[in-house]
């Protein structure tokens, strides 16, 4: 992975509010922020992850840095051109994917999807078949090049999208929850081929929702939450900042949410996170003081089951969560 | 830029014939529309049954398909999340947008032949056209002028969710104020200018008029022209609502949405 501290997104106090209309009869304007200012910069050759709870602005900023929205105001520049006035420009050396199923013609053969996008981005006739060849094999689609997408797995029509995305060769590869819906050995095909291409050079935003995922991949990840920054920094960084802070994880029977609630009283106690399962409930409680909070646990819940007690570090998902989630969640 | 062109137009025209409902509008609607007219026009002039029949249900099955290829198709890109994409990509959208336009066109052209050959064989319809070379021209002319007409409702359905209702909501008026099976004189007064406005009445008379025996040099003279302007100005609408719709679509953020 290169370390060249070369900027090639800078983005600059970037907001966009959606306009959108309720009601039918009377109709009443309401506006929504989805970037309230959001500022960050991508080096050239890294991996860098955008990471957000559902309505974070992650995919609003993706559209801005691939030319497919204005930003209501602020400075984007990506490889040195800005992507509302200079679209045309920029297109050619940027491409993107949006998670899912969808964007691409079902209908088509893979290979004459490729064809097809490959035409669009204006690459030379003499060059398609062997770059789609290529393109076909990286993402393991060469047996059923020429077969209809709509026959495709959930998997196999990402990864033709993957494909898709690389057509024109791309110097930033833009990619919004690649991973969605995916199972976990194409999840892990998908990482690999995130991998060979950043080794090849390619430059990429991504966005997930998996933390792992951003932690084995990203060189920097950026927190951002309700269209606001909260964090940018690279994963062992981030998780560093929490060095003080030890995760006390445990399971317990027969006790309600309240009792749960009630560890956040706790001035050592920083962020309670439970899951409630069919019989048991899964707690993970943020302290900088495990060793006195182990006594605390069991003196508040007296009478239940208490399983499976450990002291670890932080993960990425535990800073994640105690970042985004607030006190409780 | 023309590789792409003919790309879209081959890919869309596949893509299109493999929807069972596309392939119903093509090759089935026409007989239907066809029958009708015939029955209806049956003991006319065979000049008469030649503008009211055979142009007239062979211009319902072109309109039909050029209306969805304005409507139906944006929004099917809109549904299958390509609409971005291709809005996005280094080819002008427009572009892509005219291959569209012009595979739905080819389309319905064969379409609105089918219906010809069908009048031909089963009724027994007599087709005598006194000059083909300027039918030919005209015909030319008028498929030229449908599509720019196209690329201009197109443009409408780029932004708009609701494309499919409108889409349905104006096919079949088009066929009464444009005249398709009737002269557009006996419409109401106040229905004739919008008429007027809609290049299908100008090419349908257009194909009335060279297709008649003795024609009148100057109806034959209006209707050039007057197909001639109303092309032009939706060429300049076209123009300038694709700047509007190139501008807006990122503004509104919604070519995603469906």
């Amino acid at each position: 992975m290169s370390t060249i501290n070369n900027n090639i997104i800078n983005v600059s106090q970037v907001k966009r509010t959606y306009k959108t209309e309720v009601g039918i009869i009377k109709k009443k304007k309401k506006e929504v922020d989805a970037l309230k200012g959001l500022s960050f910069s991508v080096n050239k050759g890294e991996i860098f992850g955008l990471l957000g709870p559902n309505g974070a602005g992650k995919t609003t900023m993706i559209k801005i840095l691939t030319t497919m929205l204005t930003p209501s105001s602020g400075e984007v520049s990506v490889l040195g051109l800005n992507p509302v006035t200079d679209a045309k420009k920029l297109r050619p050396h940027i491409n993107f994917i949006l998670g899912g199923e969808r964007n691409l013609y079902w209908r088509l053969s893979a290979y004459d999807n490729l064809a097809y996008f490959s035409d669009l981005y204006k690459i030379p006739r003499s060059e398609q078949h062997g770059r789609i060849q290529d393109l076909l094999e990286l993402v393991g689609l060469q047996d059923v090049a020429h077969q209809r997408v709509e026959t495709f797995s959930k998997g196999m029509k990402q990864r033709l999208q993957i494909a898709r995305g690389l057509v024109n060769n791309p110097e930033i590869l833009f990619l919004d929850e690649p991973s969605i819906g995916l199972d976990p050995v194409s999840a892990r095909k998908l990482r690999e081929i995130i991998r060979q291409l950043n080794d090849n050079g390619t430059t990429i935003l991504l966005t997930t929702h998996y933390m792992f995922e951003a932690d084995e991949l990203c060189d920097r990840i950026a927190f951002i939450d309700k269209g606001e920054l909260i964090e940018v920094d690279s994963p062992q960084n981030i998780k560093q900042k929490t060095n003080n802070v030890s995760v006390v994880e445990f399971s317990v029977i027969g006790i309600e949410a309240t009792k749960i609630q009630e560890f956040t009283h706790h001035p050592d106690i920083h962020h309670v996170q439970f899951e409630q399962q069919e019989f048991l409930t899964k707690v993970k409680l943020h302290t900088t003081d495990p060793q006195g909070a182990v006594p605390i646990i069991y003196e508040n819940m007296k009478g239940a089951i208490i399983q499976d007690l450990s002291i670890t570090k932080p993960s990425l998902e535990d800073v994640y969560v105690q970042l985004i989630g607030g006190k409780v969640s | 830029m023309m590789r792409a062109l003919f790309q879209t137009i081959r890919v869309h025209m596949g893509i299109s014939m493999a929807r069972p409902m596309f392939q119903f509008i093509i090759w089935a609607s026409p007989l239907f529309l066809a029958t009708i007219a015939i029955f209806i026009y049956s003991s006319a002039s065979p000049e008469r049954i030649f503008h009211y029949v055979i142009l007239g249900s062979g211009f319902m099955a072109l309109w039909s398909s050029i209306v969805f290829s304005s409507a139906s198709d944006i929004n099917r890109e809109r549904f299958y999340g390509t609409l971005e994409i291709i809005f996005v990509s280094p080819i002008p959208f427009a572009v892509i947008l005219i291959g569209k336009i012009i595979g739905n066109t080819i389309w319905g052209f064969l379409s609105m032949v089918l219906s010809f050959v069908y009048l031909v064989f089963i009724f027994r319809v007599d087709i005598t056209i006194p000059n083909p070379f300027t039918f030919l021209l005209a015909i030319i002319f008028v498929l030229f002028s449908l599509t720019v007409f196209s690329f201009f409702l197109s443009l409408a359905f780029t932004l708009s969710r609701q494309a499919e209702a409108l889409m349905n909501f104006i096919e079949y008026p088009i066929y009464l104020v444009c005249g398709f099976m009737f002269p557009v004189a006996i419409l109401p007064i106040w229905v004739q200018p919008i008429s007027y406005l809609l290049p299908p009445t100008w090419a349908i008379e257009l194909l009335r008029q060279v297709s008649t025996e003795n024609s009148n040099n100057v109806a034959l003279h209006s209707s050039v022209l007057g197909l001639l302007a109303v092309t032009l100005v939706y060429i300049v609408l076209g123009i300038i609502c694709y700047r509007a719709v190139e501008k807006k679509a990122r503004i509104y953020g919604k070519l995603g949405v469906y």
